[in-house]
């Protein structure tokens, strides 16, 4: 029973992270139609945030509160002197914000000189309930990634800039029409998807070691998440990151931990292959 | 024309990709008029409207509304200016209710007399009804409905509608065009729309700009939008 709890715990945990990283995909790709391969470089960035802040003796804390806000500022930067010339070709936005990424991550490859390096949890140690130990820092990341849902939620489904931005998701024409400046919304989506994988690389990066690649074993499962989940809503992403995270950390449980990461794959390439617009089907009207 | 035209266009070009649609276009709208945009399938109306409220970029040639040169704004801008556009097809958000839909258009920021949707809600008893009802799941009529309602939240002082009678059933179709001479009636509103269906074209338009291949060739002035007038120019 215990190890059954445990597990679980582990699973959400998981599974949390992997939520916190594809959110900012997802919004990203639902609203601009462009899949963005320096994601995994803005999760790194968010970090790196957290490791400089330490470094400076100004602590954890300030670093996670900060990761958001450069990572989104940057973000913004990149969108209007970079991205917005993709806006219309798929292929070429791949490839830009590939090269993007790569530029981010060696440079940052350089800047740590390819060492790893240990972030300590800011709340370290577990709590205990019932004889069984859960991680502070890990619930911590749970309980974030609730409230950064609700939060994203509450805001499309109930603010002026939901609005606008659900009304640019349905038809972005039409929404021109209506007065909605697009480009301006997509510049805040990209900033805001930005901002998010920063928190998301600041909560998750002391659960594993800091490095130029902590973005970038997300990406795969985190591009799988989306097609899963289906581009255009608000759900599709998230639950495709949920099925995905609870796979990838649950399944090494059930089959050998060398079969599991490609099972992952094989089940979300049948589950693709059977309904290729994703769980939740809502695309550009 | 006693005022100021509200909108004109002087030598206006447009093209899709290479092919050039529309071919030097002179025209000027009085404020308060209701102009019917009439001609054959295919002849560059949609695309004179799109044009207008700026979701197809001019090759050459001007636009001005209201007095100021707006050929280089984009669409959302020349919207917050005051011009409601309804495409083809009457669009809405699907996937919001009746009530966000008018949320969207309330969003331009332009509603004197607030609340703007209680208007609407006046014009178009029906949206009132399903105002909790998601856009997508009403009727091919509710939704043109919706449309207008939409663009009439955000006040404009120019309306654009495109085809508002294609596919609604003819006692909607007749509401739709009360509604929209009392509005043009009570508030002034301008009011340019693209249509083939006759009865909409005699109950509504009092002026008539016939197109041909991309041009403006004739236009019936004032007082000549008669049944045999408008058809002979609608099958030629």
């Amino acid at each position: 029973m215990a190890d059954t709890i445990s597990l679980i715990f582990n699973i959400v945990s998981f599974a949390s992270v992997m939520v916190l990283i594809v959110l900012g995909l997802g919004v990203i790709a639902s609203m601009m139609g462009i899949f963005n391969f320096a994601h995994g470089e803005f999760v790194l960035l968010g970090a790196y945030t957290v490791y400089l802040s330490a470094t400076a003796g100004l602590g954890l804390w300030f670093g996670i509160i900060a990761a958001p806000i450069v990572v989104g500022i940057l973000g913004l930067i990149i969108e209007r002197l970079i991205i917005r010339r993709f806006y219309g070709s798929l292929i070429i936005a791949m490839l830009g914000t590939y090269a993007i990424g790569l530029v981010i991550r060696e440079t940052i490859r350089g800047l740590l000189g390819g060492h790893y390096e240990s972030i300590p949890e800011p709340i370290g140690g577990a709590f205990s309930i019932g004889g069984i130990n859960f991680s502070i820092w890990r619930t911590i990341i749970i309980i974030a990634t609730i409230l950064i849902l609700t939060g994203s939620w509450w805001m499309l489904a109930r603010t002026p800039i939901g609005l606008r931005i659900r009304g640019a998701l349905e038809n972005p024409m039409l929404a021109r029409t209506c007065g909605i400046s697009t480009t301006k919304l997509y510049a805040l989506t990209f900033a805001f998807g930005s901002a998010l994988a920063g928190l998301a690389g600041a909560l998750i990066v002391p659960l594993y070691q800091l490095s130029a690649d902590i973005g970038i074993r997300f990406l795969v499962q985190a591009f799988l998440s989306v097609m899963l989940g289906g581009v255009g809503t608000f759900q599709g992403p998230v639950l495709g990151a949920g099925t995905v995270g609870v796979m990838a950390s649950g399944l090494p449980w059930l089959v050998p931990p060398v079969l599991a990461d490609p099972l992952v794959f094989l089940i979300a390439l049948i589950i693709v292959k059977i309904r290729p617009q994703g769980f939740i089907a809502a695309g550009r009207s | 024309m006693p005022h100021d035209p509200i909108l004109k266009l002087a030598a206006l070009h447009a093209s899709y990709d290479a092919t050039p649609i529309l071919r030097d276009i002179n025209l000027q709208i009085a404020p308060g008029e209701i102009v019917a945009l009439i001609g054959r399938n295919g002849v560059g109306k949609t695309t004179m409207m799109r044009c207008m409220i700026g979701l197809l970029p001019t090759t050459s040639g001007t636009i001005e509304y209201a007095g100021r040169d707006v050929t280089a704004l984009p669409a959302d801008h020349r919207a917050r200016l005051g011009i409601g556009y309804i495409p083809q097809g009457r669009d809405v958000f699907p996937r919001m209710t009746v009530e966000e839909n008018l949320q969207v258009g309330e969003l331009i920021g332009r509603s004197r007399n607030s609340p703007a949707t209680d208007l609407v809600f006046g014009y178009f008893p029906i949206l009132k009804e399903r105002r909790k009802q998601l856009a997508g799941t009403m009727s091919g009529g509710e939704q043109q409905q919706l449309a207008i309602g939409r663009a009439l939240v955000g006040n404009p002082d120019l309306l654009l509608l495109d085809e508002p009678s294609e596919g609604i059933q003819p006692s909607i179709v007749q509401m739709i065009c009360r509604v929209l001479r009392a509005i043009r009636d009570k508030s002034g509103t301008t009011i340019v729309f693209v249509e083939q269906n006759l009865d909409t074209i005699l109950a509504l338009a009092e002026r008539c700009l016939v197109m041909e291949k991309g041009q403006i060739i004739t236009e019936i002035p004032p007082g000549y939008v008669t049944q045999d007038s408008v058809r002979r120019h609608l099958l030629i």
